[in-house]
């Protein structure tokens, strides 16, 4: 093989290190040969203005995009190459085009200065390359605008091919000289070529491969997943595909040594793939359970709920998730997404695009492993939005807490069962690593500590074995416990320092060392040497078990950023970085708990708040993807983890005041509002305020001057109307708490508020939590919320018996109107606990008692509802009382909201027997007589202002559908599709077309269309078409067109109205 | 359309780590005119499959045979053994019932293709099950592991470096070569690697220690600078030839924190 000189082998290595970015001149594009094309860069500049530049760079394997200087954050992605025009291009809008005044020309030289100083700042990043080509004296781009730009770069960082013409120019052969600029003298393209003759470019190698390097193993085979659908969903999630199950190949003991001993150090939380694939991680007993809950999610007939793996940092949770995600990605079993916590926030546009094109390939479902450690809620509400819109797909997550309203949960123990100890005994002796069988329950962190005690290299332990298994044992013992004893993160803590004290490793030792005499705990932020501050911000996030992305550190850190994490990378093993096959680069902790340790020492509250501060003032604020790290997501983390919702809320909540307003100073200097960070702002202020009214802080009217604030800014983000989904409605649940919190304010004042004014407030509320439920009717908390905002607002005692009736029946109308069949059980219990509380509210309410009982025979909506609701409470015969109740209430009283919806589910319940949109796949036999109630009732209630009004145009328009009336029944099913988007029991098949006996009606007909997954049926006993799901008819789920279809059922979906079935699913459904 | 043969790599790197070592695959849509050039195919196809595809279809069919698989088996055999040698009585009537079969050169190439598709196809079903085994991948790596192919892969990742399929087809045929007519002495694997080592980095002669244990000794397994320190270890054995194990390790770290100062 050809040997590089050592300017080739020195770039090569360099190129292998970090990202590469290329600068091509006026007609850079025309010189490159296929191997410089082909590399897998990272970012491509140029100071041409043709599209060519961009059409050289794309292949089968690589999207391209371009852009103007400073159009948008650069995303670095090696699949989706941005190409940057420094001086605008003809085919770019307009206001990026090539400039045609000398006035343009200024701005646009301007704009492009500003992009190669973002490029050589933060793009680049410390480990980067700056390639240039095709740059030629007297050019468009002048040498006092590039080689300066280029000046904070370090050695061997930027280098320029072609440069005969540049020989004598001083001002590129001063920065030659100082070795800030690599000078070569044959082109780029013999120089890659090169390299990649001797074998030292995987990137090279890589791109110059054929198209299909996206392959993910399916059923009993393979799908090659296309570049346009990977850029896509690697904004949201990583497909598990073969190259990250490929196992690693050693040539040696000492190699397999080097990958067990990055494999136990690798940065927690970002999974090592490698490592598991060579089978490096300790299997834990959980882990049995959890993929044995996935499979069988995987294979029940309904929409899996999600599943969260919990429990306390360094469990193995990360490890496990990833080795789930491989084994059932290599099983073909199901499409495989995973996300770690780093990253973006995923998209459910990005997911449920990826599961559809799974789908067509042949997946029965997708499993997204998100590694998110974030609240259960979160997985869940994740996990309505995709089943709402017909994907199946199993969200897999992990979380600090044990805690769920409807997921499966699996616990991961921090001490290892005997097995486990076994395993993991076995697996250390495999490496020749012995050491001795602990005498009580070892605790998972013993595996990231062995790290700090292990040699370096497999020479180092064979001869130093005694000493460096000693230290390890004895950091063991420390790391032991009683059988059964659960310990508690901090005592966890207090074990791994005592550990490393053991093991003769000093806390101290693991962070860089400086000159400086004063003690670190007792320097602010800013005034800590350079070097610190990298470490301190990388451990305040680290801390928390969050990555920080490495262009928010160099904002952060500034002039001095890229020389001061070059030092921290190479002169300690706590900061790592972290770099993303997406081009995405992170610097983080190694481990949770050592960050923790470090912190606890190093970094005192006021320290840590500071930090927080200066990320809110440096983060980029960007709506939407725009390429690049999201660094909102990054922020919104980090308040998460210090905020009112966290577990340390106590520790940081007399700061909450400060970190609201630093988030509002930023949104005033930004001159617009991001709706996630003015969640965060008003949560953070809200609970400020809470805490000031424990601590007795401040006067009730600047309290409420705050929430006051809070209701307009909340107001002015919700008054826009494209902010949508799982974000409005967190919105609308903070604007109905913050509203609640000033009903609470005054309820605990004794404050002499108008009544007017609390009964309008208790509206508003209202208001906010229909908001909230038309996005996911599904969540309890904004039903929630109205309940202890009502209560408070009736203890406060300044609204009248009547507004306390009124509000009362809303709460409990809300909480009768969520759909219990898809609740589960706690939160089943949950809502019952406040419908008891507000009822008996009213129970101890005698003004009220009293109100309702002179006004029985009166039209107030509110009474008549709950006289009604009273009556219904009695069983069947009061049921019957209530609903001739409110058949006969005048018609302004039955299309009162709350009227109308109990009079719906009477009406329906007298007819059928059994509770709307309850259960699967019930038989319904309308007869005449119920079709025509069922149309006088939807004539009665038109234009009732009604939340959950799908109830009603469904049972409508199947009555329609029996009726035969099918253009009605038609408009209606469309209007229920549309009113039903968030809701999860939309897909299930609710009703049957049955006869009088209750059994249900086998019907015949034939096939007009079908694909591979929907097709129509013509029915030929009703005389029309209905949808069917081929596969549900034959495993093949072909058929040809008028093939004869016999003996199947009609059913109802909410998501697409009738529907026919084989009669087996009616079958098994009520065998089970 | 699904190709058996990408299926097949596919199975096998993610189960044992490598692919395939050859680069040159026969066509499967073949044009024969002549009985010499159907000979050729049937040469072709022989040494593709039972020579470069040699070891991982003994390792399939241990998991599981199939009609079409033994009948390719035979018939190639059958086919390459009657061209080759007229007296074999039986391959003679296997390949003329082949040929019997089928009218004209044309149609056999294409008859011949077509069952080795069929048993490529049936390997790539055999192959896809090994993979999603455990205990199958793990007895098809250690099947692997013996493979030149794996060696070099191995070696090539220790020295940092990554070869196209072409360069390192081309190199794999040196180093069979090399192992095919020199005299080995020592463990086999362990010679493989050293070829292989000295193949990248173009010398041919040995070092005092394993070329790993110099990078673990210098931390540099598979770091980018590994090849720098190799060609530095052989600086020092060609400087210092008398030093050995322990001496001769210690004497190249002290030569790359020198060079690398």
């Amino acid at each position: 093989m050809p040997q590089l000189s050592p300017d080739l082998r020195d770039l090569a290595a360099h190129l292998a290190a970090g990202p590469a970015f290329l600068i091509l001149g006026g007609d850079g594009a025309t010189t490159l040969e296929k191997e410089a094309r082909s590399y897998a860069w990272n970012g491509v500049y140029t100071s041409a203005t043709d599209r060519a530049v961009e059409d050289a760079f794309r292949t089968d394997s690589r999207a391209t995009s371009s852009l103007g200087a400073m159009g948008r954050a650069p995303s670095r992605s090696k699949t989706d190459l941005e190409v940057r025009y420094l001086f605008g291009g003809h085919h770019l809008p307009e206001s990026e085009r090539p400039p045609q005044t000398p006035a343009e020309e200024a701005t646009a030289r301007l704009l492009s200065n500003q992009e190669l100083a973002r490029l050589a700042t933060e793009t680049v990043t410390p480990r980067g390359t700056v390639l240039v080509e095709g740059w030629k004296p007297g050019g468009v781009l002048d040498p006092i605008d590039l080689v300066p730009a280029l000046a904070s770069l370090g050695s061997g960082q930027a280098h320029l091919f072609s440069a005969e013409p540049w020989a004598d120019h001083a001002l590129v052969r001063s920065f030659a000289d100082s070795g800030q600029l690599v000078l070569h003298q044959e082109s780029l393209s013999s120089a890659i070529r090169k390299i990649v003759e001797a074998g030292a470019s995987r990137d090279a190698v890589d791109a110059s491969t054929a198209a299909s390097q996206h392959v993910i193993a399916l059923d009993d085979g393979y799908a090659d997943v296309d570049i346009h659908t990977w850029n896509q969903i690697r904004r949201s999630a990583r497909p598990v595909d073969l190259a990250l199950l490929t196992p690693p190949v050693f040539s040696s003991g000492a190699a397999r040594y080097q990958e067990f001993r990055n494999f136990i150090g690798a940065t927690e939380g970002v999974p090592r793939w490698r490592g598991i694939a060579a089978g490096m991680n300790l299997k834990r007993d959980y882990e049995a359970d959890l993929l044995g809950k996935v499979r069988s999610e995987l294979h029940d007939r309904d929409l899996p709920s999600p599943i969260v793996l919990a429990g306390q940092t360094a469990t193995g949770k990360t490890t496990a998730l990833a080795a789930l995600a491989m084994e059932l990605s290599r099983s073909g079993e199901a499409a495989v997404l995973h996300q770690s916590r780093r990253s973006v926030r995923p998209s459910v546009d990005d997911v449920e695009m990826y599961a559809a094109w799974a789908q067509e390939h042949g997946a029965k479902a997708t499993v997204f492993v998100w590694d998110g450690m974030l609240e259960a809620d979160e997985y869940e509400g994740f996990s309505r939005q995709l089943h709402a819109r017909g994907r199946r797909v199993l969200v897999v997550g992990s979380s600090y807490r044990q805690k769920s309203h409807s997921s499966f949960v699996v616990g991961a123990p921090a001490a290892l069962s005997d097995g486990e100890t076994e395993r993991m005994l076995a697996l250390l002796a495999s490496l020749g690593i012995e050491v001795r069988q602990p005498s009580r329950a070892l605790d998972i962190s013993f595996l990231a500590f062995l790290y700090r005690t292990l040699p370096d290299t497999e020479r180092q332990l064979r001869t130093g074995l005694a000493s460096e298994m000693r230290s390890a044992e004895r950091g063991m013992a420390r790391l032991a416990r009683q059988r059964g004893e659960q310990a508690t993160s901090d005592q966890r803590l207090t074990a791994m320092q005592a550990a490393f004290l053991e093991a003769g490793v000093s806390l101290e030792d693991l962070l860089p060392s400086t000159d400086e005499d004063e003690t670190l705990a007792d320097q602010s932020f800013a005034n800590r040497a350079p070097i610190r501050r990298v470490t301190t911000l990388v451990l305040v996030a680290g801390r928390h078990g969050i990555p920080v992305p490495i262009d928010l550190a160099l904002r952060i850190l500034g002039r001095e950023g890229f020389q001061s994490v070059r030092d921290a990378l190479s002169s300690s093993d706590i900061v790592r970085e972290i770099e993303e096959d997406d081009g995405d680069y992170y610097l983080a902790t190694r481990s949770h708990l050592e960050a923790e340790l470090l912190a606890q020492h190093e970094i005192p509250l006021d320290v840590e708040i500071d930090v927080v501060i200066e990320v809110i003032q440096n983060v980029r604020v960007s709506e939407g993807f725009t390429g690049g790290p999201d660094e909102v997501e990054f922020l919104v983390k980090l308040l998460e983890r210090v905020g009112p919702n966290s577990e340390r809320k106590a520790r940081y909540e007399k700061y909450f005041g400060d970190v609201s307003d630093a988030i509002r100073q930023r949104r005033m200097d930004l001159g617009r509002i991001h709706p996630r960070l003015a969640l965060q702002e008003s949560d953070f202020a809200r609970h400020y305020v809470q805490w000031q009214q424990r601590a007795g802080q401040g006067s009730l009217e600047e309290r409420v001057a705050s929430l006051e604030y809070n209701r307009e800014l909340l107001d002015e983000v919700l008054a826009d109307q494209s902010t949508r989904g799982l974000l409005r409605l967190s919105l609308s649940v903070e604007l109905a708490s913050t509203l609640g919190a000033i009903i609470h304010e005054f309820s605990e004042e004794g404050a002499s508020e108008s009544t007017l004014s609390m009964a309008a407030r208790l509206d508003d509320v209202l208001k906010a939590v229909l908001d909230a439920r038309a996005v996911d009717a599904g969540n309890t908390y904004p039903v929630d919320v109205l309940a202890w905002a009502t209560r408070d607002a009736v203890q406060a005692g300044v609204l009248t018996p009547e507004e306390r009736v009124d509000r009362m029946a809303s709460a409990i109308a809300a909480i009768e109107s969520l759909d219990r069949s898809s609740l589960s059980t706690n939160q089943l219990a949950e809502i019952d606990r406040r419908a008891h509380m507000l009822n008996k509210l009213l129970g101890n309410d005698s003004a009220a008692w009293e109100y309702l009982q002179s006004l029985e025979r009166n039209t107030d909506p509110a009474a008549a509802y709950f006289l009604a609701q009273f009556a219904a409470s009695e069983g069947p015969a009061g049921e019957a009382e209530a609903l001739g109740f409110l058949r006969t209430a005048p018609p302004s009283t039955r299309r009162d909201w709350r009227c109308a919806q109990l009079l719906i589910d009477l009406t329906w319940k007298d007819i059928t027997g059994s509770r709307l949109l309850s259960g699967e796949r019930m038989p319904l036999y309308l007869s005449p007589q119920a079709i025509g109630r069922v149309t006088q009732m939807g004539a009665d209630l038109d234009g009732a202002d009604l939340p959950d009004a799908y109830r009603l145009q469904f049972i409508r328009a199947i009555a329609a559908f029996v009726s035969e009336e099918f253009g009605e029944s038609r408009r209606l099913f469309n209007q229920v599709q549309d009113n039903t988007r968030q809701l999860a029991r939309r897909l299930h098949t609710v009703y049957l077309i049955a006869g009088e006996s209750g059994q249900p009606t086998v019907f015949t007909g034939r096939v007009e269309t079908a694909d591979s997954r929907y097709g129509q049926l013509w029915v030929n006993e009703l005389a029309t078409r209905v949808r069917f799901e081929p596969r549900l008819f034959n495993a093949s789920g072909t058929f040809a067109r008028n093939q004869q279809l016999g003996g199947f059922h009609v059913g109802f979906k909410l998501a697409s109205g009738p529907v026919a079935e084989p009669r087996k699913m009616y079958r098994d459904a009520h065998r089970a | 359309m699904s190709n058996p043969l990408l299926d097949i790599e596919r199975a096998r790197r993610t189960a044992t780590g490598t692919g395939f070592s050859f680069d040159r695959v026969p066509s499967l849509d073949p044009t024969c005119d002549s009985q010499h050039e159907f000979n050729d195919l049937v040469s072709s196809y022989y040494v593709f499959f039972r020579e470069h595809l040699g070891p991982d279809v003994r390792f399939l069919r241990g998991v599981s045979d199939t009609q079409a698989i033994r009948e390719f088996d035979g018939l190639i055999n059958g086919l390459r053994t009657a061209a080759q040698h007229a007296a074999d009585e039986r391959a003679r009537r296997t390949a003329q019932r082949f040929l019997d079969a089928h009218a004209g050169w044309p149609d056999r190439a294409q008859a011949l293709a077509g069952r080795l598709n069929e048993a490529l196809a049936s390997l790539a079903r055999i192959a896809v099950t090994a993979m999603r085994s455990h205990e199958l991948s793990k007895q098809w790596t250690a099947n692997a592991a013996l493979n030149l192919s794996t060696i070099f892969d191995a070696v090539s990742a220790d020295l940092g470096l990554s070869f196209r399929a072409g360069q390192k087809g081309y190199m794999i045929r040196q180093l069979e070569g090399r192992v095919k007519f020199e005299r080995l002495s020592g463990e086999i694997s362990e010679i493989a690697k050293d070829y292989c080592m000295q193949e990248i980095v173009s010398t041919h002669d040995p070092l005092p220690v394993p070329y790993y244990e110099v990078l673990d000794a210098l931390r540099l397994i598979g770091s980018p600078y590994a090849q720098a320190a190799v060609l530095i270890a052989y600086s020092v054995a060609a400087a210092a030839p008398q030093l050995h194990g322990d001496e001769f390790l210690e004497r190249v770290q002290a030569a790359w924190i020198a060079t690398t100062a």
